[in-house]
């Protein structure tokens, strides 16, 4: 094409007859090919540039709407989450550590008949037996904790319990062992619970004794966590 | 003889054109590659375009289905609450407990089997779409309560059950039954209350 466009040129300059054309139109006209010539030649060289940086931006925009569009559905997704129910497990641990502290022990002496007046025994008169003959006091917390609590279905399945139970003076202070110099601490359940940092439900309930060491408060606590599969 | 070179026969036809229709046979073929240009170029810009008309439906669709969904969410929450609320009435019911979480098995016996009309008594405090079961754990097999057979039975049913209602959520909580014939002791005949342990198992549904 370029090696035509010079024939063609350099034929018309050889003519000595310039049929009916002035001078200067022949310059424009020659101007006008030039400069279509280094136009021609400019936009070959541009074009597969030009051409990459387009294909570049699409690219780019398809990403950035691909971006926005993947990030606008985590976000939403994230409200989709099936939502916890922790007032109804805090209702849960509170009615149950109610429930079994309110419940008879099968035992009808004042010290054992309900499982909340085997924790003052439990604490203060280790040694009573329970109807004459029966466990102790602390046998007999131990066993109705242990078989009221888990006999929950909820317990059964998914959680882990802890029973705190430790006696307080009215005025304030544990109660201390006269042996160890220790609080007086009864425990049962899973023990790790107390130490671990998981997540824990706690339901606690106090109730008011009087003893041999006088008035004294027994805070008792339950601890539930959820097991981890 | 005097013959003509080839080359003088081209330039006179070169000469013999206007100089405008030579520029414009110097353009033909560029024309042409640029109208493919526009045309690759339109195709480029069409798929986009189908690309972006693409994601906008998607997203359109998605909304539409989150929002759904979102209903469904705000449905089952508004059902959750409603339980809840349901539980916590029906353990401080004064028609059916002695005190907070403590139901008393006489009433709970009057208002499962002897009162015809318990349960729409019942629903007119506490709506419609429930019922509720309460069971004592004595490891004994279970034994509805009626009139006939109080108090050798251990399970209470307020109102007519529809396991297979649509929307339905079971709320269970641990509560105490107080039953006034408890122990009986062996040597004086004497009878005494007992507190045991037990279950509510609530239900509600659409």
């Amino acid at each position: 094409m370029m090696v035509m466009d010079m024939k063609i040129r350099n034929s018309e300059r050889s003519s000595s007859k310039p049929a009916n054309r002035t001078v200067k139109a022949q310059k424009t006209d020659d101007i006008n090919i030039k400069r279509q010539d280094s136009l021609n030649q400019s936009k070959q060289a541009v074009k597969p540039a030009s051409q990459a940086v387009k294909a570049q931006t699409s690219m780019i925009l398809i990403i950035l709407v691909i971006i926005v569009f993947g990030g606008l559905a985590v976000f939403l997704l994230t409200f989709a989450k099936t939502f916890s129910q922790p007032e109804y497990i805090n209702l849960y641990s509170h009615n149950l550590l109610l429930s079994v502290m309110r419940t008879d022990t099968g035992y009808t002496d004042s010290r054992c008949r309900l499982v909340s007046d085997t924790m003052s025994c439990a604490f203060f008169e280790s040694d009573w037996k329970c109807g004459g003959e029966g466990p102790t006091c602390l046998d007999l917390l131990n066993e109705t904790i242990q078989k009221y609590v888990g006999s929950f279905e909820l317990v059964q399945k998914s959680y882990r319990y802890l029973f705190i139970a430790k006696p307080e003076y009215l005025s304030g202070g544990d109660v201390l062992n006269p042996l160890t110099d220790e609080p007086l601490r009864i425990k049962v359940g899973d023990l790790g619970l107390e130490t671990e940092r998981v997540s824990k439900i706690v339901a606690s309930e106090q109730v008011q004794k009087t003893t041999s060491q006088g008035p004294i408060v027994i805070k008792a606590q339950l601890i539930l966590s959820q097991r981890k599969e | 003889m005097k013959t003509k070179p080839k080359h003088k026969t081209i330039e006179c036809l070169s000469e013999a054109l206007p100089r405008s229709s030579q520029f414009k046979r110097q353009n033909e073929t560029p024309s042409r590659s640029s109208q493919l240009k526009g045309q690759g170029q339109m195709l480029e810009y069409l798929l986009l375009m189908v690309f972006v008309v693409a994601v906008i439906l998607m997203l359109m669709m998605f909304l539409t289905w989150w929002q759904i969904s979102q209903l469904g969410v705000e449905r089952a929450k508004n059902q959750q609450e409603w339980s809840l609320s349901m539980l916590k009435q029906f353990t401080d019911s004064p028609y059916m407990t002695k005190e907070n979480s403590m139901f008393d098995d006489a009433k709970l016996t009057a208002l499962a089997s002897m009162m015809p009309d318990g349960c729409q008594r019942l629903q007119e405090f506490y709506g419609d779409n429930w019922y509720a079961e309460i069971r004592l754990m004595d490891d004994e097999p279970v034994t509805e309560c009626s009139q006939s057979n109080y108090p050798e039975c251990n399970y209470w049913k307020i109102c007519e059950q529809y396991p297979d209602a649509e929307g339905r959520v079971t709320r269970v909580a641990p509560v105490n039954i107080y039953r006034n014939i408890g122990f009986v002791l062996d040597v004086t005949n004497a009878v005494l209350p007992r507190t045991y342990i037990g279950t509510l198992t609530l239900t509600v549904y659409y």
